[in-house]
């Protein structure tokens, strides 16, 4: 009876305060002192900090050019595989468009020692996982297993790689699956509207193809495939990274007995360099909104995104810290304005998508009809406050310290650890980037992040994406730009 | 990066994989360090000195199922209004200090329990379950914040249901298979009775639910157990002991027939299968043989249904099966995104394959290769200390005290292929099985 009392009371204390109240508040916290001795009403305060060390990186490259990489952690129970082929989508020719997305289902169809069950029921029964995938600027290869189980796996992983069949029936079952799987994806508003913004924003270069089309899908025969296969998927230039329940030497020994064998092919092709501007219209003084029509839809996708850097760029961790504290997570502008404060949406964000030939800023958020206009309206002025206006330092410092930590907490997993490395390699970052990393990001300033957002967060000039029903949003958004109108089909948009 | 499939793994039932961190000795057997404080909270302790991290897990057996008609969607509503703000911790603040730390914090409501969680560095853990226990002392609500939440809550609700292809469907599945409202109606619930919700709800059901004997805690990580011990005893020690609330009902009457309705998508662009059978609740002796049925028949790549549908007679793009584990008869469901065929045909190749399971007993290697899958499962998802965390916390509110990771794969080591077939027959009956097919919007 006492607790319901003092809640109902805590309850109409607030209300009778009214809101404004917690939005200032902030909890007490003590300077000091044992936490298990400080009154109930002050959080304690922080124990001394641990800095747990980034794994120790050992490196050899094999006759092949591969490079192997070990991360070894001896209190794990597992090991993450990372196989890294660069190139990927972006160096696909307009011909083989959907190859590098086939060649990935393509790789689990069957092998020369193995056909498309026996790899499936050899997986399963060493517990482990082997996914492959197609991006941007990469061809991948993730494997999970259990230590007990690494050189079984890396064996078949290798094998998957190395030595496809390419049977072609079931190729052709595959090439159907893909393109159920895209319309699937395809009648989700939040996927259509990543295909229109990266068109947009990239036009005819591959990084303008978020996925492929089902037309592209068709249109690729088991030859493309094969071909594709070679160009890209050669040891040269590759890089294997293992973190976790090894050690060098014995992850040396397995890398060279299945990865060994396979043939210098010489280095892979490269990109080409990523045009300046796709879209020549975008950013001549005119507000416009791309109103991708998603009929009878009760709520729609509405997204602003401007042409950015690539990873490499010197600007990227500034970048990074300026786009966590618009819209990084909960406790960011984006999130707190749009959602907490005027429920407009379930989740609003913004992300630097920095790749390696180049990058965007998109800020997002699903929002109902009725208040469309109204999230485009707060979207851009969260905007357009940390482009005017210096963010508060103990802001900045929040933002950052998160960044930092963030890394830090994540270390005792070799997923992450893996992952981590994998991208540095492929982006052919420093050898020290995450060793670094907390540093750099402690040292971005307030001007700096007044900098950045100037650079490179979309204004009302920039790209805007609505994926809508066109019907019911279109009255609101003509109020604030020139709409125009388009079909959600990615062949109509050229 | 990495873009393999976009399947309905949202829509589909997982296995209860258990995670695993790696401390000395059995890595599915790591030292847990039990206490119960005296208002009965039950805390399990788990340290890990290879962690980076320590998390901090409160699962609360509250759900939907706790819902009455007319209040769909409260239980899930209320976790929202948990991270509103509390008697010292204002609105915000909570998320701002864990981030600030770099760690995460978050939540999310199921059938049958509520589960809170925090990912910290290890200097932080007294602030993270300061910040969990003020909360359970007293909530700040204000009406502002509730109306913020219940047009959030709906926001979510327009966003994975209303405005996605194939979810309508899953949930109609649910309406069909339980006659129970506690069982049948969706967690997310509607937004008229989401409407109806108030300040005075919202106490009566944090008094009612949000008691110390209805929850377990989970430490997990680089913590040390004495300390952690102490600091849960004096931030949760003076929480209210009450008597925790009356278990739902959620017995279902005996059904004579299947119940088999087509639905039309407006956002799908290809035909779907949901087909659902009442199975034994997440407590069941029966329950870890349906587990693993599961995976036999729709559990990955080397599965009955996969080789069937997908490989063989090329009607399906992707096909998955299992349990969702529920503390209650729990939904045993098959779904299929299909490829431009007849929906009849697919149904008639999955009842065909129930067929066989319940005639055939399946090959021991079978049998094996889904444990093997499993135990890897349980190691890969307990590697983190929040993967432990929560896993630890989960199997406590399943069984009503501790059980370590290797006590639960051996549950599962210890079904037979008897013990399949004989769960195929009990539970995958016409009688008790419900189908949804989902016809695509140029169709209709």
């Amino acid at each position: 009876m006492r607790r319901f009392t003092l809640t109902v009371l805590v309850l109409l204390l607030a209300a009778a305060c009214g809101s404004s109240m917690e939005q200032r508040r902030k909890v007490r916290v003590a300077t000091g002192g044992d936490p298990l001795l400080l009154p109930l009403d002050q959080m304690p305060p922080p124990g001394p900090p641990s800095l747990p060390a980034f794994p120790t990186v050992v490196t050899e490259t094999l006759d092949n050019g591969l490079e192997v990489v070990v991360l070894p952690m001896a209190s794990s129970a597992t090991v993450s595989v990372r196989v890294i082929f660069p190139g990927g989508e972006s160096t696909e020719t307009p011909a083989e468009y959907g190859a590098c997305t086939l060649l990935a289902e393509a790789l689990r169809m069957g092998t020369l020692a193995h056909d498309e069950r026996e790899l499936a029921e050899r997986i399963d029964w060493l517990g482990s996982s082997i996914n492959m995938g197609c991006g941007a600027d990469a061809f991948q290869a993730e494997a999970e297993m259990v230590a007990e189980r690494t050189r079984d796996t890396v064996e078949l992983l290798a094998e998957m790689l190395r030595v496809p069949s390419f049977p072609a029936a079931e190729l052709a079952r595959g090439k159907e699956q893909m393109q159920t799987w895209l319309a699937y994806a395809d009648s989700q508003s939040e996927f259509m509207a990543m295909r229109r913004i990266h068109h947009l924003l990239y036009g005819q270069d591959p990084y303008g193809r978020y996925a492929p089309t089902a037309d592209q899908i068709r249109a690729v025969d088991r030859d493309a495939i094969v071909a594709f296969h070679a160009r890209a998927l050669r040891p040269r230039g590759a890089v294997v990274v293992a973190a976790g329940a090894t050690t060098p030497e014995a992850f040396f020994d397995i890398a060279r007995l299945y990865f060994g064998p396979w043939k210098d092919a010489g280095a892979p092709p490269r990109a080409a360099p990523l045009p300046t501007s796709a879209r020549p219209e975008d950013g001549d003084g005119e507000t416009i909104v791309r109103l991708v029509d998603r009929g009878g839809a009760v709520q729609a996708t509405v997204a602003v995104a401007r042409r950015a850097i690539p990873r490499s760029h010197a600007d990227y961790v500034a970048l990074r810290v300026t786009d966590e504290i618009l819209g990084g997570g909960p406790s960011r502008r984006l999130f707190q304005d749009l959602r907490e404060r005027r429920g407009l949406t379930y989740g609003a964000g913004s992300d630097v998508d920095a790749r390696a030939r180049g990058g965007h800023v998109v800020a997002t958020a699903e929002v109902g009809n009725a208040k469309v206009g109204e999230a485009l309206d707060a979207l851009q002025s969260e905007v357009r406050r940390i482009r005017e206006e210096p963010v508060p330092r103990t802001e900045l410092d929040e933002a950052t310290r998160y960044l930092a930590g963030a890394l830090a907490i994540r270390l005792d997993d070799p997923r992450q650890v893996a992952s981590l490395v994998a991208r540095q390699r492929l982006l052919n970052l420093p050898a020290d980037e995450w060793r670094s990393w907390a540093g750099r990001v402690r040292a971005v300033s307030v001007s700096d992040v007044t900098t950045m957002a100037q650079r490179y967060l979309p204004t009302s000039h920039d790209t805007i994406v609505v994926v809508g029903d066109a019907e019911a949003l279109h009255e609101q958004l003509s109020e604030r730009a020139k709409v125009v109108v388009e079909v959600a089909d990615p062949t109509d948009w050229d | 990066m990495l873009r393999r499939r976009w399947l309905l793994t949202t829509l589909l039932l997982l296995l209860p994989v258990l995670a695993r961190g790696a401390p000395e000795g059995d890595p599915l057997e790591p030292k847990l360090h039990r206490h119960i404080l005296a208002n009965g909270l039950g805390l399990i302790v788990v340290p890990d000195e290879a962690a980076t991290a320590a998390a901090v897990a409160l699962a609360i057996r509250v759900g939907s199922w706790d819902e009455r008609p007319g209040q769909s969607g409260f239980a899930h509503l209320f976790e929202h209004l948990m991270f509103q703000g509390s008697a010292n911790a204002p609105k915000g603040e909570h998320m701002r200090i864990i981030a600030a730390a770099g760690g995460d914090v978050n939540a999310y409501t199921t059938f049958d329990h509520t589960l809170y969680y925090d990912v910290v560095p290890p200097d932080r853990l007294a602030q993270a379950l300061w910040l969990e226990a003020d909360r359970l002392r007293a909530l700040a609500l204000t009406r502002e914040a509730l109306r913020n939440q219940v047009a959030t809550v709906r926001e979510e609700l327009r966003e994975r249901v209303e405005n996605a292809p194939y979810v309508p469907a899953m949930l109609r599945l649910q309406e069909l298979l339980f006659s129970n409202w506690a069982n049948a109606h969706p967690t997310i619930g509607n937004h008229t009775d989401l409407e109806k919700a108030t300040l005075s709800m919202a106490a009566e059901f944090f008094e009612r639910h949000y008691v110390p004997t209805n929850m377990v805690l989970v430490v997990a990580g680089a913590v040390e157990p004495d300390r952690t011990k102490q600091l849960v005893e004096r931030y949760f020690g003076r929480l209210e002991p009450v008597i925790p609330p009356e278990r739902p009902d959620t017995t279902e009457p005996p059904r004579s027939e299947a119940v088999v309705e087509r639905m039309a998508d407006p956002h799908a662009s290809r035909p779907a299968l949901f087909m659902g059978w009442q199975g034994p609740p997440r407590n069941h002796a029966d329950y870890h043989a349906m587990a693993l049925l599961g995976a036999i028949l729709g559990g990955s790549e080397s599965s009955r249904l996969y080789r069937t549908l997908v490989q063989e007679k090329q009607l399906a793009a992707s096909v998955s099966a299992g349990s969702e584990g529920r503390l209650a008869p729990d939904p045993f469901q098959v779904v299929a995104l299909l490829n431009e065929r007849e929906l009849g045909l697919a149904r008639k190749a999955v009842e065909t394959e129930v067929v066989r399971v319940q005639q055939e007993l399946v090959a021991d290697e079978e049998l094996e290769r889904v444990r093997n899958s499993l135990e890897a499962a349980f190691v890969f998802r307990t590697r983190t200390a929040a993967g432990r965390a929560q896993l630890l916390a989960s199997l406590a509110l399943v069984y009503g005290k501790p059980t370590t990771f290797r006590a639960e794969l051996e549950r599962y080591r210890a079904v037979t292929t008897e013990d399949i077939r004989r769960a195929a027959r009990t539970y995958l009956t016409p009688e008790r099985m419900a189908v949804v097919e989902v016809v695509p919007k140029e169709v209709q």
